[in-house]
């Protein structure tokens, strides 16, 4: 059966790479994030230097339909420079933590990124006309003596080279005394709520000088401080509804019609913990890093350090599925503790648009109205039903439809496929970066015996991880950042 | 790895002294990598409090946990046992709607740990001062022995914790007998694992083979975990039946558009 994680039919390969190739990468270069804008036109990232490079899908080739466009760069800007706080004596670091789009209302696009303490609204527009006739200037800025001019004229718009400006139209500073891990943005497209490691505030686009405290965990003494908040995100459909996850591997989803401050979590998610596999290791690699919704917004996805869990809304006491991702990195817990990997926050994504359930609950629609349906389209019931066991029954139905992506050690990241229960492991590498090049599945050995192709746990390198990937919005088009090159990769279309 | 079925022997307990010394070495390398992380400018506090959350936690489990689940069968039951499993599961339970505020009652079981928790307790309120700015100043000195008085629930703790404590053997290393000597106190975290026998460390730390063999051992208390689904190849074509789909999502749309 063929799915995302592999099979003979549904293959990745690459498309392009970004980024410098040299051995010695610049601290500054390493990008910190990676967002698809919701039509999937736009891609942004954000680095360590504060730097935002968004790159634009081009069209596709009109006599090579089959073939995708590519990405190009759009617009390059410094979203946010080093600050130091003087009353602290703390550096606040540049470093873009989170980029997310606004979803498109005019020609504009819209984009919030932050750093640790500051969130910016960036409004990236083009230009590509420019008004010529000037009355009281000359074409190069000089102005004219005003007793000189003789008869007006109307400035005319003349076309130019097609120019993208980003500019910032709102900055929301000073509400977060901790650093911000999160943003997001509500399904009522008005606010977004912004988290720290012990608050969540609720802000307005509009408005840059107040903000809601939705979400306060700072005990009243420091010391009984043993959890701190590590992802939050809005419910995509309903606005009044959020989830955030705690370092102590457990979510709370809220309500904002209840409290003013949601304190008391409406819903509370944590998995009991194994006791069979408990190490001195056991909190830390519980850590939630990200918290996903799924585009129907029924379920949720987790990452902690060792696997993905999807969780079901109505389901509180247990993940209802559970992946695997570096299991092999369990009895290295303490190597990874002493070098500060076992600290690394990976994120996950799900792949565009859950179309399962999509597809399921048209199919329900339809078995409810297919009356209507013959009358209108004089379909022949016999043939309706035909239509109807056929996608039932189909191989390809269920597949490819829903998958989660996560990243790993060494320059690989993970695929799981939720129909199929496949997964598969790909390497982003120059060495397999020609176009088109299909991706090897790579392999990791666990047992005593490598097999050729393998690769040894010990042979691994955790100086590259990807911790950042994500997932077209409607095209099977991925983006992963490898320290600070920017992988595409496509599916193959045979 | 441990094969399944199988028992545990004798030699299990008596290797417990691998564990101890992973234990150590744990220890030794969470209040370095405390301190390295308070020198850097930015400090996070996710990875300190996880650092300090560690350390307690190393604290309480100053056994091997007997308590962990036998793959062979039931493990015979030992005096210690029972109050171990206790404050494990104390540790592991679900959270009460409050959250922060029910946590302080899970480290506060054995005598022993009073002064690794006032040195915990002074690693937080620096932090505090350092990332707060000065507000965490306010909050008053807490000496070990009040933060115990505060909570009369766990008076039936203590006194399992104790019962624990006498009935265990004296196995165990330096550091157990330094806390209960030391005057309980706020006392600087330098000066109090400043009579640890830190040859344990030196050894632990420097070498990583032998704490990668360390945690071989510990491995052996860990059950196989399942393997991932492996991929097997398709045999199916996909060129008709994407058609076939594109045709049926066709109808599919007009079918609920109508």
């Amino acid at each position: 059966m063929a799915g995302v994680a592999g099979g003979n039919d549904f293959q990745w390969c690459f498309s392009q790479v970004k980024g410098a190739i040299d051995e010695d990468v610049a601290e500054a270069d390493i990008i910190s994030t990676v967002e698809f804008n919701h039509s999937g036109e736009l891609l942004a990232t954000g680095d360590k230097g504060g730097r935002v490079v968004i790159f634009q899908h081009e069209q596709e080739c009109k006599n090579r339909p089959h073939l995708r466009g590519e990405y190009n760069v759009y617009s390059t800007f410094q979203s946010h420079e080093p600050e130091f706080d003087y009353l602290k004596s703390l550096e606040i670091e540049e470093k873009i933590n989170k980029i997310r789009w606004l979803p498109q209302q005019n020609s504009a696009h819209f984009l919030l990124s932050t750093n640790d303490k500051t969130i910016k609204l960036w409004k990236i527009g083009e230009r590509d006309k420019r008004a010529e006739g000037y009355n009281l200037k000359d074409e190069d800025g000089r102005l004219r003596d005003p007793f000189r001019i003789t008869s007006l004229r109307v400035p005319v718009l003349m076309p130019m080279d097609l120019m993208v400006e980003a500019s910032p139209r709102r900055v929301f500073a000073n509400a977060h005394t901790y650093h911000i891990n999160s943003i997001s943005v509500n399904s009522d497209h008005q606010t977004y709520l912004s988290a720290d490691d012990l608050r969540i505030n609720l802000w307005h686009l509009e408005i840059t000088d107040r903000s809601f405290n939705i979400v306060d965990i700072k005990p009243a003494n420091m010391e009984e401080l043993t959890e701190v908040i590590t992802a939050a995100e809005c419910h995509p459909n309903q606005c009044n509804v959020f989830v955030y996850s705690s370092s102590k591997g457990t979510i709370r989803l809220c309500d904002m019609r209840t409290a003013a401050l949601c304190d008391r979590h409406t819903k509370f998610f944590e998995e009991p913990e194994d006791p069979s596999s408990r190490s001195f290791f056991s909190e830390i690699i519980s850590s939630i890093s990200d918290v996903k919704f799924s585009h129907s917004g029924r379920y949720m996805m987790t990452r902690d350090y060792l696997s993905v869990k999807v969780w079901d809304l109505n389901m509180e006491n247990r993940p209802v599925e559970t992946y695997q991702v570096h299991e092999y990195l369990r009895s290295k817990l303490c190597s990874l503790y002493e070098n500060d990997c076992i600290f690394d926050k990976f994120e996950c994504c799900w792949n565009g648009s859950d179309r399962q359930e999509t597809l399921a609950l048209s199919l329900f629609k339809a078995i409810c109205t297919y009356n209507v349906v013959l009358w209108t389209t004089f379909l022949p019931i016999c043939k309706f039903k035909e239509y109807l066991w056929r996608i039932i029954n189909d191989p390809l139905f269920p597949s490819f439809l829903s998958a989660i992506m996560t990243g790993s050690y060494n320059n690989f990241f993970r695929m799981f496929d939720r129909n199929t229960r496949k997964d598969i492991t790909l390497e982003a590498s120059r060495e397999s970066s020609k176009p088109r090049a299909t991706l090897k599945p790579r392999k990791v050995s666990t047992g005593g015996k490598r097999k050729k192709d393998e690769i040894s746990v010990d042979s691994l390198d955790f100086n590259k991880k990807i911790l950042h990937t994500a997932w077209h919005p409607k095209e099977n088009v991925i983006a992963v950042a490898a320290t600070n090159n920017l992988y595409i990769f496509q599916d193959k279309i045979n | 790895m441990i094969s399944k079925g199988q028992k545990r022997k004798v030699d299990d307990v008596v290797r417990s002294g691998t564990w101890e010394s992973q234990r150590q070495s744990v220890l030794g390398i969470s209040l370095v990598k405390y301190h390295r992380g308070q020198e850097l400018m930015e400090p996070s506090l996710r990875r300190s409090v996880l650092i300090a959350n560690t350390l307690r936690r190393i604290h309480l489990e100053n056994k091997p946990p007997y308590g962990l689940v036998d793959l062979a069968g039931p493990v015979p039951p030992m005096v210690p046992a029972k109050p171990c499993i206790h404050r494990e599961s104390g540790l592991g339970v679900v959270n009460s709607a409050s959250g922060v505020e029910d946590k302080e009652d899970v480290w506060m079981s054995s005598e022993s740990d009073f002064s690794l928790s006032a040195a915990v307790s002074s690693i937080l309120k620096e932090l505090d001062l350092t990332v707060d700015g000065g507000l965490g100043a306010q909050a008053p000195q807490r000496t070990p022995f009040r933060s115990i008085e505060n909570l009369p629930g766990d008076l039936g703790l203590k006194r399992s914790s104790e019962g624990c404590r006498t009935s265990e053997g004296v196995a165990f290393g330096s550091v157990e007998e330094v806390m209960c000597s030391s005057y309980l106190q706020d006392v600087k975290l330098d000066k109090l694992f400043h009579d640890i026998d830190t040859s344990v460390f030196d050894r632990e730390m420097g070498v990583r083979a032998l704490s990668a063999a360390a945690s071989d051992e510990l491995l052996k208390y860990l059950p196989s975990l399942s393997s991932v689904p492996s991929i097997s190849p398709s045999l199916f074509s996909l060129n008709q039946t994407f058609r076939d789909l594109n045709e049926l999502e066709h109808i599919m749309e007009i079918l609920v558009e109508s």
